[in-house]
């Protein structure tokens, strides 16, 4: 589950993060709530703070003001320390630009995030290749995969670890038309089969549509948008 | 379009000045090294010619008299054969007499070298000389240094054999020697009252062999002159090496030059597609690269002529030292500023920088996409052993079969190179090995050594210099400390009384005289140039007087021995030679060599090969009773070049008594412990250049594994991101990013050990005796080895640290968003 | 603009002046630095020649070591045998210089010795000059038999008489042997070989000469071997008193007439006196006959430029008593020997009321 209430994030003009400052709040006040299993698509304009957002609720970066409550954890007092637990365990990040371990091979690229949080569970990453079918690339190194393969294996590699919540951010970006659903729609049933929540980052209209809920982020907050906008 | 990119790249450089100066001050070191070595041996190649133009330094002829004799030649035999050679038509032999001495000038004493000439016969050959030979029958011509100090009422005083006269005449001109040099025509030195003992100068640019005919018919005995024997030739071993140090040093700079390339590329790398977006041609992009690229290289390259100038002022002195002690070359090494060496030099880096950024700047020109490290292809790997076993293989065939200086450098070369491949597959090899272990255990100890082969690839250039530099410390070092523990071994060996005097042999035996009435045991040394007969034939060496009794003979420090040859050097049938002796000659412990004595002929075996560490001569041991009983009557040995004696006491008061009793001056007498400790701190003199080097060597080489390291942590910024972001802590990741280029650095270092000493074991076994004739054992301090490898090492990882530490003290967003 | 120009012109004709007026001057006055380098100084503290002097022989064929200087000087003009067109010239000089207050050494007496050789074939000249400090056996003169020699240069005689002898001079590329015999007597030259150089006596030396030599020998080059046959005239003076500052230099003339007289014609040049002319007639026995300054013309009849030099290259001699009007003509251009210190000797014809062939020395231009 994730819970945000009020959080501000003001961005200096020269990247100093000093609440006294006079700086642009890219959040002013934002308020979010998705319930455990559940998932959700952000969408807005470019610069409106849609990665920041992300940043915030990965423990990536640090609020001004307001709490985040991500999987019962209240990342917005926690130190590096717990952060660092906090990624390790409980979350997933998928990127867009896949960021695999480049001299590590598709199967070990997967375990790593389950190796590190110690819960390596074969089974369940040979399920998940198998669900992303890329069970028979298992050996090969990342470097030869084309775009999409590669970002099949990275959302693996986020859900190897069993994370509550999994953070995507454009992960369709990089990848063509007919890939990007594909693996958007992965995305979306593999991480419902495990009950993982999942906010996806998206300028896609149709990866956007794909999530329970559908938001809409401008002027530092978010919207929500119903249903019959999100189909047209 | 041209100044919009220029200002660009200024601008870009002015922000990121960092990969710039790792350029400028790569070339400049480049520069400085081969700048100071380059003046220093055209400084002395000057000293060399300059004297050469009026006296060759080592081209003399000594006769010492017929064959048959063991008596030296008097002045009038030398007048008599001079007459005789001259009167046959070889007008290029000129007799003179050269001495190392002292001139007082106004009391201040100099040491100088003083060459009598026949200065008429010189003025036969040489017309157009400064000064003109034929002035000297009037006047005493000095160097330019001694000159300056002269005005028309100072005092002048020569020394010579503890006899000083005052130098009479008024008139002096100046010779173009810059080393303090004194020429004056024979007959003036003779009118000085000095013992007269001429040698005979040959200007002749190749070995005359109707000379040598001319005197293998009179039986005179010689030291046949040879061209080799030129001050040129002589010292050729050394420059060499000085050349091929300040190569290396230029080589890994270079090396240098090309990461800081790489850094300055990436750098610019996205500037310069945007230029291309913008629809700037290639080529013209490239053009302005190389125009900003030979700028830099050209600032580089003057700071780099200027600092290697005032480093070849500080050397000097210290070099020309070296060739003195070493060479018995005087030089003074004056001409040091020598503009005409600058401009190739500039063209040098130029070019070479051009040619470093040759692959880079073609990498950049068809790169489009984000740079995708390769990891190495079995292939590959593969073909890198191959290499390294082929020169591996060469350089063997080298070590076994060169007999010349430069063929032997060359194997050298192939050694180090026959290194940089095995390193090349060795990474992958021990790396893959590593991760193979690590499968099962930590994933981040897993990641780290399968990272740690694409780190190797990309500092491989780095690492290859840190290679060569290492190794050649390691190999420099471990010869410099195996000849320094040989000579201090061998001279506390060979030293076996407590003091020793130095002196002529009139006040010798005065001394050996007064030591015997108080009952203190002395052991004169004879010697004189002999001529010794083998079945290859004939050679003059000097021959020294040595005692037979058990604790000289044990002093002896042999490199071969006669099992019984001790016994047979007692009972007067052998002798000893040293090793320069033995391989100039072809000779071996169980030859014959025999003496003609009189009428009789004495043969005597080779019992032992002894270590004469830097004696340029060669030299024969014979036992002092033969001498004194076979060859001469007691009276004739007693007047022989009796040079040295050692005295068997400690009582240094008690002597020095009775010095002052005899009216003779302390400063010949030394103690033992004062002998070792000037000839060690002459030892250390001469190797305190290749030292230098050497430490500069080492040092800049870690500094381009450093640079190499500072590149590649660029590139894996957005790597650290996403594992901070999968939950790697900082401090897990530091350690590994540390551990990845500390394992390149230890396969490095461990690499460069085992080349190292096979460098040095060439160095010890080939060079020195391709160069010298003699050899010292191969001892190994691992402590100084350890320790040159560690000091490495800890300071690649100094400054690793530093670097990861600081590119980790940013915030996790920032390496994140390192989109390309 | 015309300014300009005048500037020019007068900038240009002011360094024609100059220059011009270096190309056109008389020889100047020369120091007799010019002549030994220096190696000569007259000093009272050598010896003196003198008229009371009586000249013996073999005696007197060995150095005076007290004098300043002293030479031994053969020239010869020679003709190739096989073809008489082609005539060869040759000259051999020992010099002797005793510099004042020379001290033994245990390696030399102190004097130095100084030897020319110049031989003139139809194409080249060769010269050589050699050096050599005295007392050893390889440069000077020797007695029994008589050699005057410098290292590999030497005349040798077969008694300690002058002649017959052998010279021989190897030189870098060619190898010359000549075999010298008397046809006539040795002539001394002055009063009993007491020469007087100057007016006033204060130049004089020992003189005498061997005028009647007959030269047979070998020129051995890398092009062959050329057999020669001549004359040769022998010289021997020395003096402390003929080379000092008032000395310009000399010309020296040294004639075989071809009805067998001899003719020595000399002309000092002196700062301080008129230029004093003497020569010797010497009859074909031997009857030497001094002529005065008043008996003899010598006149230089053209000039010729080596480098900076200009000398007189062509003379007249008159001797209006014994009817002798003759001209001397070099037989080559550049008879220079060029040592260190320059100075022209080379074979003359003699054309007139005479024919014969001949030696010129021109010094001290």
């Amino acid at each position: 589950m994730i819970e945000v209430r009020n959080l501000v994030k003001n961005i200096a003009s020269s990247h100093r993060q000093n609440a006294q400052k006079n700086g642009i709040a890219i959040i002013d006040n934002l308020e979010l709530l998705i319930e455990q299993g559940q998932s959700a698509s952000v969408q807005g304009a470019s610069g409106c703070g849609k990665t920041t957002l992300l940043h915030l609720l990965s423990g990536l970066d640090h609020p001004c003001a307001g709490t985040l409550i991500v999987a019962k954890h209240a990342i917005h007092n926690y130190d590096e320390t717990r952060l660092d637990y906090f990624r390790r365990h409980t979350i997933g990040i998928v990127f867009q630009q896949f960021h695999l371990l480049e001299s590590l091979n598709v199967e070990d690229n997967i375990a790593f995030t389950a190796r590190l949080a110690g819960n390596l569970d074969p089974h369940h990453i040979n399920n998940l290749m198998q669900q992303l079918g890329i069970a028979d690339m298992r050996n090969q190194r990342v470097t030869k995969l084309s775009g999409g393969e590669q970002q099949r294996v990275a959302i693996a590699r986020a859900l190897a670890h069993k994370p509550r919540v999994v953070f995507a951010d454009e992960p369709t970006g990089n990848l063509d038309e007919h890939t990007s659903s594909a693996v958007s729609e992965l995305l979306f049933s593999t991480c419902r089969a495990l009950n993982t929540t999942l906010l996806l980052v998206t300028h896609s209209n149709d990866v956007a549509a794909l999530a329970d809920d559908a938001y809409h982020m401008t002027s530092g907050q978010l919207t929500k948008i119903t249903p019959s906008l999100q189909k047209s | 379009m041209y100044s919009v990119i220029l200002k660009a790249s200024a601008g870009h450089a002015k922000q990121h000045p960092w990969p710039v100066l790792w350029l400028i001050l790569a070339v400049t070191a480049a520069a400085a090294g081969l700048s100071a070595v380059l003046i220093l041996n055209n400084a002395a190649l000057q000293d060399y010619q300059r004297q050469s133009s009026l006296i060759p330094l080592h081209a003399d002829l000594k006769v010492a008299g017929t064959i048959n004799s063991v008596e030296p030649m008097t002045v009038a035999q030398h007048r008599a054969f001079y007459s005789q050679i001259r009167a046959a038509g070889f007008r290029e032999v000129v007799a003179f007499q050269r001495e190392n001495t002292q001139l007082t000038v106004n009391g201040d004493a100099l040491e100088v070298t003083v060459y009598a000439v026949d200065a008429a016969a010189l003025a036969s050959l040489v017309s157009d000389a400064v000064p003109d030979p034929l002035g000297l029958v009037s006047v005493i011509a000095v160097s330019q240094d001694i000159a300056a100090r002269l005005s028309a009422d100072t005092a002048i005083a020569l020394t010579i054999n503890d006899q000083t006269v005052s130098l009479p005449w008024v008139s002096l001109a100046s010779t173009q020697d810059s080393h303090a040099t004194v020429l004056l025509d024979l007959h003036a030195f003779a009118q000085l009252n000095i013992a007269l003992q001429p040698n005979y100068v040959v200007f002749a640019t190749e070995y005359k062999r109707d000379i040598v005919a001319f005197l293998a018919d009179r039986q005179l005995q010689y030291t046949p002159y040879t061209a080799e024997d030129s001050p040129i030739a002589i010292t050729r071993s050394f420059h060499m090496s000085l050349l091929a140090m300040s190569l290396v040093m230029f080589l890994v700079c270079f090396f240098i030059v090309i990461n800081a390339l790489n850094l300055f590329m990436a750098g610019r790398s996205r500037m310069l597609k945007i230029f291309r977006q913008m629809g700037i041609p290639r080529t013209v992009i490239v053009r302005l690269l190389q125009v900003e690229l030979a700028l830099y290289a050209l600032i580089g390259a003057v700071i780099g002529i200027f600092l290697g100038q005032l480093t070849a002022f500080l050397l000097a002195p210290s070099i020309a030292t070296t060739l003195n002690n070493l060479f018995g070359v005087p030089v003074s090494l004056g001409e040091l500023l020598h503009f005409p060496i600058y401009v190739p030099i500039i063209a040098i880096c130029i070019l070479a920088t051009l040619i470093s950024a040759s692959v880079p700047i073609k990498r950049l020109a068809s790169q489009l996409s984000h740079i995708t490290p390769s990891t190495e292809s079995s292939l590959a790997v593969s073909k890198a052993l191959f290499f390294s076993l082929l020169l591996a293989g060469i350089a063997l065939i080298g070590i076994l079969f060169a007999g010349q200086l430069s063929m032997v450098f060359a194997t050298v070369a192939m050694l180090l190179l026959s290194g940089v491949a095995c390193l090349y597959w060795l990474y992958p090899t021990i790396i893959r090995l590593l991760v193979n272990v690590s499968h099962r255990t930590g994933p981040l100890i897993h990641w780290t050594f399968s990272h740690a082969n694409v780190i190797a690839v990309h500092s491989r250039l780095a690492c290859a210099a840190f290679f060569i530099a290492l190794a050649t410390h390691i190999g420099m070092t471990t010869m410099v400390d195996s000849f320094r523990s040989a000579t201090e071994d061998w001279l506390q060996h060979r030293l076996i009384a407590e003091h020793y005097y130095y002196g002529d042999t009139g006040a010798l035996l005065t001394v050996k005289e007064r030591l015997d009435n108080e009952g203190i045991r002395t052991q004169e040394r004879y010697q004189m140039n002999l001529y010794w007969q083998h079945e290859n034939g004939g050679f003059a060496a000097q021959t020294y007087s040595y005692p037979a009794t058990t604790e000289y003979l044990n002093g002896l420090k042999v490199e071969k021995l006669l099992p019984d040859g001790l016994n047979q050097f007692r009972a007067h049938r052998g002798l000893f030679i040293n090793q320069q002796l033995a391989y100039r000659h072809g000779l071996d412990v169980g030859d014959t060599l025999s003496i003609a004595v009189a009428d009789k002929t004495m043969d005597l075996t080779v019992v032992g090969i002894h270590y004469d560490f830097g004696n340029p001569d060669t030299q024969v041991l014979l036992p002092l009773n033969l001498l004194l009983q076979t060859t001469w009557t007691y009276e004739q040995a007693m007047s022989q070049a009796v040079r040295v004696m050692a005295i068997h006491t400690q009582d240094n008061i008690a002597l020095k008594q009775y010095l002052d009793e005899l009216g003779l001056s302390h400063e010949r007498l030394y103690s033992r412990a004062r002998l070792l400790e000037v000839s060690l701190a002459a030892f250390d003199q001469t190797f305190v250049i290749t030292d230098a080097l050497n430490l500069v060597t080492l040092l800049v080489a870690v500094f381009s594994l450093i640079t190499s390291i500072l590149l590649i942590t660029n590139q894996t910024q957005n790597i650290s991101g996403v594992l901070r972001s999968i939950g790697v802590t900082r401090m897990q990741l530091i350690a590994s990013l540390i551990g990845q280029y500390l394992i390149i650095a230890l396969i490095t270092a461990l690499c460069a050990l085992p080349f190292g000493l096979a460098l040095a074991y060439v160095l010890v076994k080939k060079v020195n005796v391709v160069a010298f004739q003699w050899m010292f054992p191969l001892t190994v301090d691992w402590l100084a080895i350890l320790f040159a490898m560690v000091t490495s090492l800890v300071i690649i990882s100094l400054f690793t640290s530093a670097s990861i530490l600081l590119s980790q003290s940013g915030s996790l967003k920032e390496q994140i968003q390192c989109r390309e | 603009m015309p300014r300009v120009t005048g500037f020019v012109i007068i900038t240009i004709g002011l360094f024609a002046i100059v220059l011009g007026g270096q190309y056109f001057s008389q020889p100047q006055n020369k120091a007799p630095s010019v002549l030994y380098g220096g190696l000569v100084q007259s000093s009272n503290s050598l010896a003196q020649v003198s008229p009371e002097y009586a000249i013996g022989f073999p005696r007197d064929h060995q150095p005076h070591p007290d004098f300043a200087v002293e030479w031994w000087y053969f020239t010869s003009n020679l003709k190739s045998q096989s073809n008489p067109e082609q005539h060869y010239s040759v000259q051999f000089t020992l010099f002797r210089f005793n510099r004042g207050g020379l001290t033994q050494s245990a390696w030399s007496d102190g004097q130095l010795f100084m030897a020319h050789a110049s031989i003139h074939t139809p194409q080249t000249h060769y010269f050589d000059e050699r050096f050599a400090t005295g007392g050893n056996r390889h440069a000077g003169v020797l007695s029994e038999p008589l050699v005057i020699q410098l290292d590999n240069w030497s005349w040798r005689s077969t008694t300690a008489e002058l002649l017959p002898a052998r010279l021989n001079i190897p030189l870098d590329d060619i190898e010359l042997t000549l075999e010298l015999t008397a046809t006539g007597p040795i002539v001394l030259h002055g009063e009993q070989g007491y020469s007087r150089k100057s007016a006033n006596g204060s130049h004089a030396s020992m003189y005498y000469s061997q005028p009647f030599i007959h030269v047979a020998g070998e020129l051995q080059t890398t092009q062959g071997n050329e057999v020669l046959v001549g004359q040769g005239w022998f010289d021997h003076e020395w003096t402390s008193q003929v080379l000092n500052e008032q000395t310009q230099g000399w010309d020296w003339f040294s004639l075989h007439l071809d009805n067998g007289e001899k003719l020595m014609a000399f002309r000092m040049r002196l700062n301080d006196q008129a230029d004093h002319i003497t020569g010797t007639l010497i009859s074909p026995d031997g009857t030497a006959r001094t002529l005065p300054p008043t008996a003899l013309n010598l006149t230089p009849q053209e000039y010729a430029r080596m480098e900076q030099r200009k000398y007189p290259s062509r003379w007249r001699l008159r001797i209006p008593h014994h009817g002798v009007d003759i001209e001397l003509t070099p037989r080559k251009p550049d008879q220079w020997n060029q040592g260190r210190f320059p100075y022209y000797e080379g074979a003359v014809t003699i054309t007139g009321s005479h024919s014969g062939v001949g030696f010129m020395e021109l010094t001290g231009y």
